[in-house]
């Protein structure tokens, strides 16, 4: 403003000067050149009426300059406050005088609710703005930078809206000073920074509850960029390393172990980046912390940006030493396990053996000296008859006898043991057919007993079963009852097949088949049931049902290998009956 | 029949059955002369002879099991030669077990017959094989 009233003033001096030395000299000219009076005066008007006209024109030339540019000032100045209004920001200046009193504060104050002349007549303290908590801080804060600078500086402190609310803005404030370093004005831009102060606190809050489960894992966590270089870590893995997170981050395996385990360390790094996905390995460590030694179960992901870029790699170590131990312990039991069944099995397969080759000898070796006895006495028999008494030709006979009971003896026991080391074979069998194939076998025998089949089936049963087990089973049942029936009331053998459907809702029930065969003769005591399907065990004497105590044990194991059962129920003198129970 | 008919070999070990089975073939009256051998390497011993001309028997009555080498293995080396694997071998055993059964067929015999331990039925046995075998059969010359 000074600088503006010197230049008008030294225009203004320029043009007094001008004027008199131009009035001056033009007069003594005007003098010298013209001496007629009349005529000097006239040319006098002129010239002043021309200095008029000119100075005129200077003037408007001047004043239109000056407006001209002071229109552009207030245009800028216009422009200028309509954005400063309009934006978030508060432009404020303060007075350097007790109390700050508000010097300027543009319109966009009014987002709190206030209107400049408020702060700028006074009506309203800026200080009573500040919160209470905040207040004594602000100005002591103030109060310093004048005292000392530095002249530029930003607070941030809690600022009330005429709502009662409370705002935190930030105040970035210059101080002007004079010459001599007098304060002249406080100027500062506010700015609501609330909703950044929200959003900080909820990121260090979101930040807080990372680290917290982080820290709180108890597997050992750690973060490195894609050139090993260690970017975060939890505190379980900073026992591994002996150091603290400050120190491992910025720094590398290589740092801290030895360089065949960081290699190895910086390899899965590598496979898990590659692979794109986790990977997986085992490694011991030792943690420098305490020396302790673990087994540890590795996972290491690679780490992608929001733009799906690579940046680095996540580890994640669990300690598996125990569960290895009680899984090394379980596979060491299995295979014990698994080896003593293979022992176990290998005796009893060659226990197998044995018993093949043992009965393999006795259908082979006992049946020799048989066949020896029988063609010899036959031979005697036929040869030399003339030479023997009555009582001669009886022990030969006898002998005779005991080869015949000797031979179905050792058959019996073949079958026996042929069951018993028999492959099972399920295949598909037509049982009505089976049935009626044993029965035509045994038509003499029935016959000579004067027995009749009586035949209760459904119409039509196909079994999947063991064909030769069945068989075997069904066929010494028939022929117990031949001869066991014989002579019985009624002379009927009564043979029954029954079916029972599998239950639909009893789960696992596959539904039964029960062959029946009942005959009318001796019966048999239920005292001695069990004993009957043991091998060698006989109820009669063998001169009055010949037979060699095996027949029934066969029944037995047969249906024992089929999975079924066999069991009798007899009343002594009336018969007995015999199922047979397979499942369908 | 006559006096040119081919023999009928006989491979048994047993002393006894060895007889038994002579005498059943003698009852019948069997023209085919019998030659026996003792064991298996005794029957095997009979090829070079049989090379060298003498006559190749009709039928081969064989046991399995004996002693030094078993019937099977004398099937097996009869079978695989040229020439003697024609000679029909009917096993003639104890044994009525199916796994010999099935390894006899395996490797090759033409019959394969369990000896009855009755000796009526050994002898009607004895009179079958020599009708089947050394009469009725016909063999590739």
């Amino acid at each position: 403003m000074n600088s503006i009233n010197r230049h008008a003033l030294r225009i203004a001096a320029i043009y007094v000067v001008c004027s008199i030395l131009w009035i001056v000299f033009s007069d003594r000219l005007l003098i010298f050149l013209v001496t007629e009076v009349s005529q000097r005066n006239q040319l006098q008007t002129a010239k002043g009426l021309g200095f008029v006209l000119l100075t005129a024109v200077l003037l408007y030339y001047l004043i239109a300059r000056v407006f001209r540019a002071r229109l552009v000032t207030e245009g800028h100045l216009l422009e200028l406050q309509r954005i400063i209004d309009r934006s978030p920001v508060v432009a404020m200046a303060w007075k350097n005088e007790p109390g700050w009193p508000v010097c300027f504060v543009n319109d966009s104050i009014r987002q709190w609710g206030y209107c400049p002349e408020q702060l700028l007549e006074g009506r309203l303290s800026f200080a009573q703005l500040i919160h209470p908590d905040d207040v004594t801080r602000v100005e002591q804060e103030v109060v310093r930078h004048l005292a000392q600078g530095p002249d530029d500086y930003t607070q941030e402190y809690r600022l009330k809206t005429a709502a009662g609310q409370w705002v935190w803005v930030s105040d970035r404030t210059w101080v002007e000073r004079d010459a001599e370093g007098r304060v002249m004005r406080i100027r500062g831009v506010l700015q609501d920074v609330t909703l950044i102060q929200q959003s900080q606190a909820r990121l260090e809050a979101s930040e807080g509850r990372l680290r917290a489960l982080v820290t709180t894992i108890p597997d050992l966590v750690w973060l490195k960029d894609m050139d090993g270089v260690y970017l975060s870590c939890n505190s379980v893995f900073e026992r591994l390393f002996g150091a603290k997170e400050a120190e491992i981050v910025g720094k590398t395996d290589h740092d801290f172990v030895d360089r065949d385990l960081a290699d190895f360390f910086r390899d899965n790094d590598r496979k898990a980046m590659e692979k794109g996905g986790p990977s997986i390995n085992e490694e011991w460590l030792t943690f420098a912390e305490d020396g302790r030694q673990g087994l540890f179960e590795t996972i290491k992901t690679p780490v992608l940006d929001a733009h799906g870029h690579l940046v680095g790699v996540l580890g994640i170590a669990r300690e598996v030493t125990q569960a290895r131990e009680s899984q090394e312990a379980l596979r060491r039991l299995t295979q014990e396990l698994e080896q003593r069944v293979a022992e176990r099995t290998a005796e009893l397969e060659a226990l197998n053996r044995e018993l093949e080759a043992f009965s393999y000898s006795v259908s082979h070796d006992l049946k020799a000296p048989l066949r020896s006895i029988d063609g010899y006495s036959q031979l005697l028999h036929e040869d030399y008859r003339g030479c023997l008494n009555e009582e001669g030709q009886l022990f030969l006979q006898r002998i005779r006898q005991g080869v015949t009971q000797m031979y179905g003896l050792i058959e019996d026991l073949l079958a026996y043991s042929r069951m018993e080391r028999r492959p099972l074979e399920s295949a598909p069998v037509d049982v009505l057919r089976l049935l009626d194939d044993l029965l035509k076998d045994q038509q003499d025998a029935l016959m000579a007993a004067g027995l009749e089949v009586q035949l209760q089936t459904p119409a039509s049963l196909t079994l999947a079963v063991d064909r030769e087990g069945l068989t075997i089973a069904l066929r010494n049942l028939l022929e117990n009852a031949i001869k066991f029936g014989r002579g019985g009331q009624p002379p009927l053998i009564q043979v029954r097949l029954e079916v029972q459907e599998p239950s639909p809702v009893q789960e696992g029930h596959t539904g039964l088949v029960r062959f029946i065969v009942q005959d009318h003769g001796i019966g048999l005591d239920m005292k001695y049931h069990d004993r009957i399907f043991k091998i060698f065990q006989r109820l009669h004497r063998a001169e009055d049902y010949p037979g060699t105590g095996i027949g029934l044990a066969l029944v037995s194991k047969a249906m024992q290998r089929m999975g079924g059962r066999v069991w009798a129920e007899s009343v002594p003198g009336s018969g007995a009956t015999f199922y047979l129970e397979l499942p369908q | 029949m006559t006096a040119f008919a081919p023999p009928i070999l006989l491979v048994e070990d047993n002393p006894m059955d060895l007889d038994l089975t002579l005498r059943a073939f003698q009852r019948r009256h069997l023209t085919n002369p019998v030659v026996t051998a003792r064991d298996g390497e005794e029957a095997l011993a009979m090829m070079p002879l049989w090379e060298a001309g003498e006559p190749m028997p009709a039928v081969i009555l064989l046991d399995l099991k004996m002693p030094r080498v078993d019937g099977l293995e004398v099937l097996r080396q009869l079978k695989a030669h040229p020439r003697f694997c024609k000679i029909p071998v009917v096993v003639l055993t104890s044994s009525g077990e199916d796994g010999d059964i099935q390894k006899a067929y395996a490797l090759g015999a033409n019959s394969y017959i369990i000896k009855p331990v009755n000796f009526e039925r050994f002898l009607a046995v004895a009179e079958q094989i020599e009708l089947y075998w050394c009469v009725l059969n016909q063999l590739p010359e």
